[in-house]
């Protein structure tokens, strides 16, 4: 089931007088329960795309199809109701809220929609998360006295609490040492096969291309290669049909 | 407790150097507002009770009258000096007695003049001079009825002598304005020596011999200076030129009546207009000292009218219930068909009564610039507040907060803010009350006394106040938020993913 859609996707952004075309044209599709690395050089575009698939930002031309909804004619309202039953976040940063713990870190994005379930049931789930990224004994401190690898657990169990479809992960390990980021891509790992729930990374970490069982890479904004494990390239890349003569659309 | 507030509580807490900007702001805010309140009510409480236990009464009724009248007179900017008589006085005296809310009433009759004693005064030199003090100070002359007004004004004690009495011809002053008196005539004046009150108003220049029956002093505080002297009605109708004469009008054959509006010089000037009489051979000084002899006639002029008021004053069982009994008084002298007018007792008081509100405005207008400095400066850190707060507001976004939860979260902060603050100040406003009053700062002038509301800096701030004050911290605080506001909603989601 595809569960997000990119058709011809295009994205220019003004540069003073200049506009820079950061995605020159983009197609793939991702499948509900897909683990699948967006991989390139900085500049490549991964970003940009992470970006519109998460309904942070709007293509400037094609289409974005995110749960069977295309994004492009949401209003703002729309997109932030889309991105809140829709979407988890996992930040390079972790981009956690200082002032609330652990705890509430986590229970954060269901105190912003309609409540879900009773209060109970939500605290359970909140515990259990937590548990299942293992800062049960962190629960009542604050960020900043967490470790770069706690607080990406704690992003974690946030981009979880609403039992989202898809988490987006932007460069989840790029501030992490190499151990603990193991440790972060095997726990997102495991809630990806448990849980069902799509993961979409954009990384050139080597580790998460090598786990992900789809790999779409990007060049200078075009996709070059688009890969399922054991399977041969879904299709031709968006740079072979440019040279082709296709204009980049795939 | 809501997450809303949680984060705002917190984040007040967190961002100390921007808490402590805004914090002093509020606090400095609140006690200025809360002191100066509690300051001019203070004065105007004591103005109020001052000038109702002293001058006025809850209530005064006068004539008719362009300019607006006071116990002290009719305040005009274009010099009109004549005080209105109440027309009608005894019918107007009868209704404010019958009125069941009054309950005491007395009528007054108001001259100006100087004190003076049937004496030389002149310096030997600059040094007598100076030692002398000045010349009789300005008396505001009260006409009164002694058979009521003493009792309506309780706060006028008896310092030595006796009040003056129904039939009396007399005055009371207080010890100050005797000895300035006597100071200048180098005599020791005395109860029962004769002073002269010189007169002036639009009938012109009268004088009275009157004797001091009695020194007055007051129990009010804030009140002694006042140059207000007692003398009997008619006596202050004479020197207010209240005499049967005042009125009388003079006849004039229409030929005078038509050389008064005459604009040519000549015909004013003319030999025709002087009537020659035959050159008197023989003066007859028998005659002529008879003619001068005989008085009645300017006596008769002179003599008061008996009937003329300036003003009723009246003191209520219920001093809240003024405006129902102006509102009821005036309504059955229209009725009446009786040009009399009721005035509160701040009109009574004049510019006095005036003079807490002149100060309120000020105080008000004074509290509306450093309401719009404080607005500015709070802005500006709450827009570095948010600035620095782009990638938490972004991922807030992200995470699927709208952009009314930015706002109320940015508001709820604020006014967390603006509400702690305001109550620190609110208690350190009560705290330095408590310290002033203990203190118990004394007027070192008459304008600081009557600021004071009397002799000793007593501060009593109200709970209106302190609410009303913390509402306008509130108001500043939601007018400083609106902009930074609208700086966080323009902050797109898409931030959160920028790591810079």
């Amino acid at each position: 089931m595809t569960i997000v859609e990119l058709k011809d996707v295009r994205k220019v952004y003004p540069l003073g007088k200049v506009e820079v075309e950061a995605v020159k044209g983009v197609s793939f599709s991702i499948e509900k329960g897909d683990f699948i690395s967006i991989a390139g050089p900085s500049g490549s575009g991964k970003t940009t795309i992470l970006n519109m698939i998460g309904c942070v930002d709007r293509p400037t031309a094609g289409v974005v199809t995110i749960a069977g909804k295309q994004t492009k004619d949401l209003k703002d309202k729309a997109l932030t109701t889309l991105r809140h039953d829709t979407l988890g976040f996992i930040f390079q940063t972790f981009n956690l809220v200082p002032v609330l713990n652990v705890r509430e870190n986590v229970e954060f994005p269901l105190l912003l929609g309609k409540e879900r379930g009773t209060k109970k049931e939500r605290e359970e789930w909140i515990d259990y998360l937590i548990e299942e990224v293992g800062l049960t004994q962190w629960a009542k401190h604050r960020p900043n006295e967490l470790s770069g690898g706690q607080r990406q657990r704690v992003a974690i169990a946030r981009a979880l609490v609403g039992k989202p479809q898809i988490v987006l992960a932007d460069e989840p390990t790029a501030n992490l040492d190499s151990k603990t980021g193991e440790q972060i891509l095997e726990l997102m790992k495991k809630i990806n096969r448990e849980m069902e729930t799509t993961f979409i990374f954009s990384t050139h970490d080597a580790r998460i291309v090598n786990i992900a069982d789809h790999v779409v890479r990007l060049q200078d904004g075009l996709v070059i290669e688009n890969l399922r494990r054991g399977e041969d390239a879904i299709a031709a890349s968006s740079a072979e049909r440019a040279e082709a003569g296709e204009g980049g659309r795939s | 407790m809501p997450v809303l507030w949680r984060i705002a509580f917190r984040n007040i807490w967190e961002h100390k150097a921007k808490s402590f900007i805004i914090g002093t702001l509020v606090v400095l805010g609140v006690v200025v507002i809360v002191l100066g309140n509690a300051m001019i009510d203070s004065s105007k409480e004591g103005i109020r009770k001052t000038f109702i236990e002293s001058f006025t009464g809850d209530v005064m009724i006068h004539g008719p009258s362009e300019s607006a009248v006071s116990v002290f007179g009719v305040e005009s900017m274009d010099g009109e000096m004549e005080i209105p008589t109440i027309p009608d006085y005894e019918k107007v005296l009868a209704e404010v007695k019958a009125d069941p809310a009054v309950e005491k009433a007395t009528s007054m009759a108001l001259a100006y003049g100087s004190l003076a004693l049937d004496a030389d005064e002149v310096p030997q030199d600059e040094d007598d001079e100076a030692q002398r003090g000045p010349q009789a100070g300005f008396a505001l002359v009260n006409g009164v009825d002694p058979a009521t007004y003493f009792d309506m004004f309780p706060s006028i004690l008896l310092d030595e002598g006796r009040y003056l009495k129904p039939g009396d011809k007399g005055i009371m002053v207080n010890r100050e304005q005797l000895e300035a008196l006597g100071k200048r005539y180098g005599k020791t004046l005395k109860v029962g020596d004769k002073i002269l009150v010189n007169g002036f108003g639009t009938a012109g220049f009268k004088i009275r011999e009157v004797e001091v029956v009695g020194l007055y002093k007051r129990k009010s505080e804030g009140t002694e200076g006042a140059p207000t002297v007692y003398v009997d009605v008619d006596t202050a109708r004479v020197l207010g030129g209240l005499t049967l004469g005042a009125d009388e009008a003079a006849s004039l054959a229409p030929e005078q009546t038509a050389l008064l509006s005459s604009d040519d010089l000549d015909s004013l000037f003319g030999e025709d207009l002087v009537e020659e009489a035959a050159p008197v051979k023989k003066v007859d000084l028998s005659n002529t000292a008879g003619i001068l002899g005989d008085t009645a006639k300017r006596e008769a002029l002179n003599q008061a009218d008996t009937g003329a008021w300036h003003f009723i004053l009246v003191r209520l069982k219920n001093s809240a219930a003024a405006p129902a009994f102006m509102a009821g008084i005036t309504g059955r002298l229209k009725a009446a068909d009786i040009d009399a007018r009721a005035t509160n007792w701040q009109g009574a008081a004049g510019s006095f009564g005036k003079f807490a509100d002149i100060i309120r405005v000020v105080f008000v207008i004074a509290i509306l610039i450093i309401a719009v400095v404080a607005v500015i400066i709070m802005m500006n850190t709450l827009v570095v507040s948010v600035i620095e707060r782009t990638g938490e507001i972004g991922t807030m976004r992200a995470l699927g907060a709208q952009r009314g939860y930015v706002r109320k979260m940015f508001l709820a902060e604020t006014l967390a803010l603006t509400l702690f603050f305001g109550l620190v100040g609110s208690a350190l406003a009560l705290g330095l009350v408590a310290v002033l009053n203990a203190i118990g700062i004394e007027a070192g002038s008459d304008l600081v006394r009557l600021l004071f509301g009397g002799k000793v800096l007593h501060l009593v701030p109200r709970v209106g106040s302190f609410v009303s004050t913390i509402l306008m911290v509130f108001a500043v605080g939601y007018l400083a938020h609106i902009y930074p506001v609208s700086v966080a909603l323009k902050i797109e989601p898409v931030r959160a993913m920028q790591n810079d």
